[in-house]
């Protein structure tokens, strides 16, 4: 039995991912727009969900430094509701199909929810769409599906957020630096 | 110093009542990983003192910690662990980053959990990290207030001493 435990990286495990990325769900308010099979999920090698509810994400907002883009972030996260990140990793392309896609595309396919966003990459690199989720005239949500040849990622933010302010949020709470308006690729 | 005894026993009695609801969750866990898999955790010697050095280092920034280590899980599927340590914690606690890694060739799979409970102005955490046949557990309860002023600090400190 060999002893690998290090008592200062498991330490320093716990705070820096919390600092990296942090999140909860306590209130169990804001629900996650999509079912995403099993079977999509099994053929990823890597599956990352983060949960974060208002508190958690009061929590978190604490840990952004106050650099600027940070502060945004911070400002921005102040007004959320919650925000619900599951990405999938794959070892190769097309352990996804465009059926599966749009059977996560017509969960969202409502009274509540518009299409704001759909850009489909024209040589295949990646589609990306974007649902706002209005609740009298005004936006309480934003649905976020970004896919890559070999990702997947689904983000779902509830609460009053414009798209533009996805590109403040990218990068924290687990928030993947979603690209709209690439020119290599084709806005339907 | 009639006054004064009273209420430091209440005081020793709220404190140890406190630090007992940290330690029942975490051992309830450990124990119930024990049970399912008949083995037995390695619990960190010096822990306690650990976890004072941590809570003076930081400021108050990070207190009450637990650690414990399990070997032997070589059987043990990674989502039934998962379930294992969400029922033991309880319906409070709430998963709220999960990575799990499944590597196809060799069929092994690795899954790190934080779990989370908000506790007033402290937010409890239990980091489960499980990967070859070993799960190691980490408890701690963090002012995030403190420990993001304690980080600001020494950014703030670093990036004078550049």
């Amino acid at each position: 039995m060999t002893r690998k435990f290090s008592i200062p990286a498991c330490f320093f495990f716990g705070v820096a991912t919390l600092a990296a990325s942090a999140a909860v769900a306590q209130d169990k308010q804001p629900r996650f727009p999509v079912a995403i099979e099993k079977k999509l999920a099994a053929r990823a090698t890597n599956v990352d969900e983060v949960t974060l509810d208002k508190k958690m994400l009061e929590f978190a907002g604490q840990f952004l430094s106050s650099k600027p883009k940070d502060a945004q972030a911070k400002q921005l996260i102040q007004k959320l509701n919650g925000v619900y990140v599951r990405e999938y990793e794959f070892d190769k392309p097309d352990q996804y199909s465009a059926e599966d896609l749009d059977s996560l595309r017509k969960q969202v396919r409502g009274s509540e929810w518009s299409p704001m966003v759909r850009e489909h990459s024209v040589k295949g690199k990646g589609d990306t769409d974007v649902y706002v989720k209005l609740v009298n005239g005004e936006v309480q949500g934003m649905f976020v599906l970004d896919a890559e040849p070999k990702e997947l990622d689904v983000v779902y933010i509830s609460g009053p957020i414009r798209p533009q302010d996805l590109n403040a949020l990218g990068g924290n709470l687990g928030i993947p630096n979603v690209k709209t308006g690439d020119p290599s690729k084709e806005t339907k | 110093m009639r006054k004064t005894m009273p209420c430091l026993l209440a005081i020793l009695l709220l404190w140890s009542a406190g630090c007992s609801a940290a330690t029942d969750d975490f051992d309830s866990v450990v124990s119930g990983v024990e049970h399912r898999y008949s083995t037995h955790a390695h619990r960190i010697p010096l822990v306690a003192l650990i976890g004072l050095c941590a809570r003076v280092y930081t400021r108050g920034g990070v207190e009450g910690m637990h650690i414990a280590e399990i070997d032997n899980l070589d059987r043990a599927n990674s989502q039934e662990l998962f379930s294992l340590v969400q029922s033991r914690l309880g319906d409070e606690w709430q998963p709220i980053v999960a990575d799990r890694e499944q590597r196809k060739q060799s069929g092994a799979a690795g899954l790190s959990v934080i779990f989370a409970r908000p506790d007033g102005r402290i937010m409890q955490l239990m980091i489960a990290d499980y990967e070859n046949g070993e799960l190691n557990l980490v408890r701690m309860g963090v002012d995030g207030a403190r420990l993001s002023s304690w980080i600001n600090e020494h950014e703030h400190g670093s990036r004078q001493s550049d």
